[in-house]
This record gives C-alpha cells, sequence and structure tokens, in this order.
C-alpha cells in the first residue's frame, strides 16, 4: 500500500517539476517538440531509476560503514556521471537503435538536478530500496508526464496571437503556472 | 583593460542574467523565492561555491586534461559545496534548514557547470573571480525581485515584517509553486517589454 | 588515445584519483575543524526546545534501563513514526516534573521532528517544532503557537482526531494529521512502558 502511495504522490501530488522545481532545466529547454521530450523521459527514467539503486548501495554499504556521511553530495554526483559514462559507453556498442534516440540527452542528465534531488531524498526519506526504487520511478514517471503535458501546449501555442514580450519564455512559465494549480488540486491523493 | 575588467563583471548583471536571460538553474531560484531572506541566503551559498570553483579551477586550468574535465569540474563544485554545508551546519543551522536540500543541489546548478565550461577553464584568475562576482549579481538580482513579490503579495511582509494590518489575506497562490511560475513569467515578459523599448535584442528561446 | 589506449587510461585513471584524493583531504580537514561547532549547535537546537516544553526544568536526562542503555532509542512505533529519544526534565532538587519525548513524524514534505512534554497526570505540557521541511506559507505554520497551543494540558487519553479534537492548520490537513497522529502514536507506545518507567522513581 505505501508503494502505490509512494508512486501517487511522485506522480501526481508530489510532482517532481510543478511542486518541487527539480528537473526544470530539460522542462524548459527540451519541450519543443514531442519526439524528444519523450526521449528525454525515457532517458530520466532510466538514468533516474538506475542511479538511485546505486547510490543507495554506495550510501548504506560503503559510506556508512567508514562513517564518512559527509561525503554524500560528493559521491552522489561522482556515481551519477560515471553512471551516465558507463550507460552512453555500454548504449553506442551494444543497443546502437536506442542510443539513436536517447543518446544525445545523456550528457545533459548529469546536471539533471532532478536525478541528484531524488538520491538525496531516498537517503533523506530514510526509505528502503524497494521504496526507493518506487520513489525513483515515480517520480521520473511524474517527470515525463510533465514534459509531455507541456509539449503539447507548446505545440498549440506556437500558431497563437500573444502580445509580442510574451512570446517564448514567459507564456511558458505562465501555462506553467496554471499546469500547476490543476495539480495542486490533486493534492492529498495518496495519503 | 580596466574597462574589459567591468565588462566581465557587468555583463552578469543585465546582459546575461542567468536567470532571466539565459533561464539556467531555476529550480533553486524559484524553489526559495518564497521570501527575500532565503533568496538573500540562497546567493550568498551561491556565490561562495561559483567564485571559489571560477577561482581554483582558473588556478589550475593548465593541469586539467581535456577528457577529463568534465569529472574534475564536478568534483570541484562539489568539493565546495560539501564545505558550504558545514560552514552552514556550524554557523547558520537556521538558514542551512530553511534552503534545505537546494544547498546540495548547488552541484548540478546549471550555471556554475556552464562558466567554468567556458570561461574559468580558459581565463586567468582575476578576470573568473570577477566572472563569478558578476554572475551571482545577476543571480541575486533576479531571485530578489521574483522573492519580492512573493513575499509582499504570498505573506503580506517583506523581510519578514508584516506590511498590513492582522485582518489581511495574503494571497497564498503566490508562495506556492503556481505562484512561483507565475511571477517569473510575467517579470520575464516585463523585462522583454523594457528591452524592446530601449531597441536592445532580447536573446529568449 | 592513438598511441598506447592503456597506458593513456592509465594516466587519466592516476590524475582523476589525484583529484579526488585532494579534494577529500580538503573535506575531511573542513569536517574535523567544523564538526565540534555543528555538534554544539544540535545539541543547542535540542536543548532549546525541550526548555521551550519545560522552562523551569534545570536538567534534562535520557531515560535508562538497569544496564545503562537508553531505553528508547529510535523506536519505529508505527510507519513513519519513530521515538527518537525520552529523556527525564528534572528541576532544581532533581525532582520529576515530566517526560520529554523526542519524535519525528512523516509530513508532507519529509520528516517532521518535534519535542514534547508528558506530564506525570498523564496531560502533555507542551509541543515544539525542531525541524520540518513542509510547504511554506502552509504546512510551514505548524510551528505556530496558534497550532501547537491545542495540545497544551491536553489528556493523553483523548482521540487526537483531527477535524475533531484538533484543529487542523488552514489547508494542511496533512501536515497536522502528521504531527497528530506523531504524537498520539508515540505518547500509546510510550504508556504502556510508561507503568515500568515511574517504578523506577
Amino acid at each position: 500500500m505505501n508503494l502505490i502511495n509512494i508512486l501517487i504522490q511522485t506522480i501526481f501530488s508530489q510532482n517532481f517539476i510543478f511542486m518541487r522545481f527539480l528537473g526544470l532545466c530539460p522542462f524548459f529547454g527540451l519541450t519543443n517538440d514531442m519526439e524528444s521530450s519523450i526521449g528525454m523521459g525515457g532517458a530520466v527514467t532510466f538514468v533516474t531509476v538506475m542511479a538511485s539503486v546505486v547510490s543507495y548501495l554506495v550510501y548504506y554499504l560503503i559510506l556508512i560503514p567508514l562513517g564518512v556521511e559527509y561525503l554524500q553530495t560528493i559521491s552522489f554526483i561522482v556515481t551519477i556521471a560515471v553512471f551516465v559514462q558507463l550507460v552512453e559507453i555500454y548504449l553506442k556498442k551494444m543497443i546502437p537503435n536506442l542510443y539513436k534516440v536517447m543518446g544525445i540527452y545523456l550528457p545533459l542528465i548529469t546536471t539533471n538536478c532532478m536525478i541528484m534531488g531524488v538520491t538525496l531524498l531516498n537517503i533523506q526519506n530514510g526509505y528502503t530500496l524497494l521504496e526507493t526504487v518506487f520513489f525513483a520511478f515515480g517520480s521520473s514517471i511524474g517527470f515525463t508526464l510533465a514534459m509531455i503535458l507541456m509539449t503539447s501546449i507548446r505545440i498549440r501555442l506556437r500558431d497563437s496571437k500573444l502580445p509580442e514580450f510574451f512570446k517564448g519564455a514567459p507564456i511558458v512559465f505562465i501555462a506553467a503556472s496554471f499546469i500547476a494549480i490543476a495539480f495542486m488540486g490533486l493534492q492529498g491523493l495518496g495519503g | 583593460m580596466k574597462n574589459n575588467l567591468l565588462k566581465i563583471f557587468t555583463k552578469g548583471l543585465f546582459i546575461e542574467n542567468p536567470v532571466f536571460i539565459l533561464m539556467l538553474g531555476l529550480c533553486s531560484v524559484l524553489a526559495v523565492s518564497v521570501s527575500v531572506i532565503n533568496a538573500l541566503g540562497m546567493t550568498l551559498a551561491f556565490t561562495f561555491v561559483i567564485v571559489l570553483s571560477e577561482l581554483t579551477i582558473s588556478l589550475i586550468r593548465n593541469w586539467i586534461p581535456k577528457t577529463l574535465r568534465i569529472p574534475i569540474f564536478i568534483v570541484i563544485i562539489a568539493s565546495f559545496v560539501t564545505i558550504l554545508q558545514f560552514l552552514l551546519q556550524a554557523y547558520l543551522p537556521a538558514l542551512n534548514k530553511s534552503l534545505g536540500i537546494f544547498i546540495p543541489l548547488i552541484v548540478v546548478n546549471c550555471i556554475i557547470i556552464g562558466r567554468i565550461e567556458s570561461f574559468a577553464s580558459k581565463r586567468p584568475v582575476v578576470e573568473s573571480i570577477l566572472d563569478g562576482l558578476g554572475i551571482s549579481l545577476g543571480y541575486g538580482i533576479a531571485i530578489v525581485l521574483i522573492a519580492v513579490v512573493r513575499e509582499i503579495l504570498g505573506s503580506g511582509s517583506i523581510l519578514g515584517i508584516q506590511l498590513f494590518g492582522s485582518s489581511f489575506q495574503p494571497a497564498l497562490m503566490f508562495i506556492l509553486p503556481p505562484g512561483a511560475f507565475l511571477v517569473i513569467g510575467i517579470e520575464i515578459g516585463a523585462l522583454n517589454a523594457f528591452m524592446k523599448k530601449y531597441n536592445k535584442k532580447v536573446c529568449s528561446r | 588515445m592513438k598511441t598506447n589506449p592503456t597506458k593513456q587510461i592509465v594516466k587519466l585513471g592516476i590524475i582523476l584519483s589525484i583529484y579526488c584524493i585532494v579534494a577529500a583531504l580538503a573535506l575531511s580537514v573542513t569536517y574535523s575543524v567544523t564538526l565540534p561547532k555543528i555538534q554544539e549547535q544540535q545539541r543547542l537546537s535540542t536543548e532549546r526546545s525541550m526548555k521551550s516544553v519545560y522552562p523551569n526544568a534545570s536538567s534534562f536526562s535520557v531515560v535508562t534501563n538497569e544496564n545503562n542503555d537508553e531505553l528508547f532509542c529510535s523506536i519505529e512505533v508505527e510507519s513513519g513514526v519513530l521515538i527518537d529519544s525520552l529523556y527525564m526534565a528534572n528541576d532544581s532538587n532533581s525532582s520529576l516534573i515530566g517526560f520529554v519525548v523526542k519524535a519525528s513524524s512523516q509530513g508532507y514534505g519529509g520528516l517532521i521532528m518535534f519535542v514534547y512534554g508528558i506530564n506525570p497526570d498523564k496531560t502533555i505540557e507542551a509541543v515544539s517544532i525542531i525541524e520540518q521541511t513542509e510547504t511554506p506559507g502552509l504546512g510551514a505554520n505548524v510551528y505556530k503557537s496558534s497550532f501547537l497551543d491545542q495540545f497544551s494540558k491536553k489528556n493523553v487519553t483523548d482521540s487526537f482526531i483531527v477535524k475533531q479534537d484538533v484543529t487542523p492548520i488552514t489547508a494542511s490537513t496533512i501536515t497536522s494529521k502528521a504531527l497528530t497522529n506523531g504524537i498520539k502514536k508515540s505518547v500509546d507506545f510510550l504508556l504502556e512502558h510508561h507503568q515500568e518507567m515511574t517504578d523506577e522513581k
């Protein structure tokens, strides 16, 4: 039950983009067309889940036994960076088709604050390994959902008449504000 | 020469403002701009990390192999962030608590890694420090401008001092996430209008 | 990487390790310098919140069993509710004024850490928040006396149900429930052991 709650919370009521402000760079930078936003969503999902598991293991199997919990920030970012690098090498060699779709987003992912945020929150909330997986998966699905929503709006915005100075970024922020209001209506879901 | 240094410092304030124009590092800007105090604290934290990282990398820029530059940048930034965490916990625990997870997340702030990659790793120390200071000031101006509006409308106060009588009901929405998006959207729109009036070209996506 | 790839990789690896070692050294030095100060701050903040519950108490001591081990140390009472430790508050004549419970409960945005006092007559003395990460402007108002004062002098056998005998913070039912539930569940747990605690005295 708790696991399902985590999923619902991370996708809707505590959506990382709209409620927690994490992962905004790709949200504003890459939501111009559907293909790249779905590609980014897929890449983020994969890396977030794997990086959460790895950083969880790093924290509980290396940092705690050695009594160096304060190295959390540095070891997590290095873990994510190394992991992204490995995924890139692996995909390039083994699954070139998938690499073609996801490859260009991988370097951008290292500095995606959502992934770092998820790994830190897993520890902060004291999750178990299974909860960590669900939390990471739910947040990435929530991220992908936000990307797709924003892209569909931006495609329509392109042809609409707007005051000159609201074109581009400002109207995207205002649209995000309205989606966030809708998401606030889901607060309380999942306990 | 002097003119050049001044230019490096001032470009971050307006023409290349990291938040309003380049739209980088938005996560922390939107999340901590609920109050002006938090905004100032975040600016301080950000300044500490970017100036020291730019300084260090500029000093050792000739000893960084090209293929390893990104991991080395990250290690250096993360070290300064961790040092900042220690200092905050020891001397400003209240600020550390109110900024919470956004302190460790300075590591992945795209502004810092962007400035290091495009500036500090190629330029001498003095210029790099000035660049860091200028960018921080630009970041600070943006985050405080957003925080002022959100705090006045959302909590009816400024720097924690109540502005209106106790019967005043603040518009809660402004301290909630939707308000953050709305305020930054309108402020960038206003800035665009202002720039247009003065016939400056604004880069917007 | 054209001439001798293995040699090149080893060289790069060594360079990266040197950077990491230097960074780790710098960090451990700062850590050891700031550690006493950090611990001092944490102790102060716990002490300050315990003092705010029992301003007249002159000392707080951890409740221990016969082997001098802490009786309640990080006990998960229920999913999300944790009793961190239990203290006795004594006045200057070292007679017992009440017990201080340090506990945490899963709120909306993270853990809410709080302390509260239980009087010997089984009423709550006061509640004080140590740390919280709730939504600013909404759940974060949990620390305000307008919400916390309703727990003072409340009988621990009350039902502690939000919207019945506990008035929630405006638009923050989850936070209100988290704190209320955290108090009730930890009190219930301690009450079962309260008898032996008073016997020891």
